[in-house]
């Protein structure tokens, strides 16, 4: 969804917040069950214009990960920032 | 904004974790399930009450009515709403955020 | 008046999405809005399976979309890789069923495509699911 709008010119921000963090976490090896790899999309990101990726500091927090764990560079929001950043937006889809 | 919630908080942090990402002013109606979390005896009633200094609460009331949850039941700073009442919400406050589980 | 769009992402009777995104559809037009697109993704595509009957003192969910649809000229749109990922576009192939009576009527098949065009035409976009 994120790639396909930004296909269509539409500014797009990525948020990651509660388990949705651990998309991002390295090392992961999700052929073990017959998974898709999803980081190559997530690589991918900076290919079609999609800057602005974000995650929560209290979601990694919360799982004991730092930036460090992750396999792409995000920026970080507290809880309280999530609210504003919402509020920009004119279309919030959640996955 | 509108914030639509379709869970019940499964207690206070979880509560406060949500609500702490809505801002000033942000609309936030509870639908399907989420509707039990606007009830007085909630564990969470506390959390949601302090929240309404900040933003307003809805429940939809025809979900409600389908659990049996009577008006009488829920915090005094919940407002209900028919479906008429929540497109209005949505025409009123937009962008809308679905918090489903 | 404003343009409502709706994404649906969950199979009718698996929870109250499907349900609940119809009768907001319903309110939307009632209350003079227009509803520009329905776009079902993910499980949500299970709304348009044709084939579907429920007990007969049941709600028909699928066909309340299909008169909706008829009645209202409301666009059902149901995404083609999601469709296909749960093999409702395989159908002619493995009963000798044709396509056209697996999806029920007044819903077409599209992409994702539809569903950006509905966030960029659309005044507002809610997203339905359990």
């Amino acid at each position: 969804m994120t790639l396909t709008a930004a296909a269509f010119d539409q500014a797009v921000s990525l948020l990651l917040i509660d388990n949705g963090v651990y998309s991002l976490k390295s090392g992961q090896q999700p052929y073990l069950l017959d998974c898709k790899d999803v980081r190559p999309v997530f690589e991918s990101l900076d290919f079609y214009d999609i800057e602005h990726i974000y995650a929560e500091t209290e979601s990694l927090r919360e799982r004991g990960l730092a930036p460090v764990d992750l396999c792409l560079a995000v920026q970080l929001l507290s809880r309280s920032e999530i609210g504003p950043l919402l509020g920009q937006q004119t279309v919030i889809v959640n996955v | 904004m509108l914030h639509l919630v379709n869970f019940p908080f499964c207690g206070p942090v979880d509560a406060n974790r949500c609500l702490a990402r809505f801002s000033e002013q942000d609309r936030l109606l509870f639908i399907g399930n989420g509707v039990v979390s606007a009830v007085i005896d909630s564990p969470y009633a506390f959390e949601l009450q302090s929240a309404t200094q900040r933003i307003r609460v809805f429940a939809l009331m025809p979900d409600l009515e389908v659990r049996g949850i009577l008006i009488d039941a829920l915090l005094p700073e919940v407002q209900t709403v028919d479906y008429s009442g929540f497109v209005q919400l949505a025409a009123e406050n937009g962008p809308v955020q679905s918090w489903f589980r | 008046m404003l343009k409502f769009a709706l994404q649906v992402n969950s199979a009718p009777y698996s929870g109250q999405g499907s349900e609940t995104a119809y009768r907001f559809a319903s309110a939307v037009l009632r209350e003079g809005h227009e509803v520009y697109r329905v776009f079902f993704y993910f499980d949500g595509i299970y709304n348009a399976l044709g084939c579907s009957g429920p007990p007969d003192d049941e709600k028909n969910l699928v066909k309340r979309w299909s008169c909706l649809a008829l009645e209202q000229n409301i666009d059902l749109v149901i995404c083609v890789s999601a469709a296909t990922r749960r093999g409702l576009m395989q159908s002619d192939r493995i009963g000798g069923c044709p396509l056209q009576s697996i999806i029920a009527a007044g819903f077409r098949i599209s992409g994702l495509g539809q569903w950006v065009e509905a966030g960029i035409e659309a005044d507002r976009l809610l997203v339905f699911g359990d």
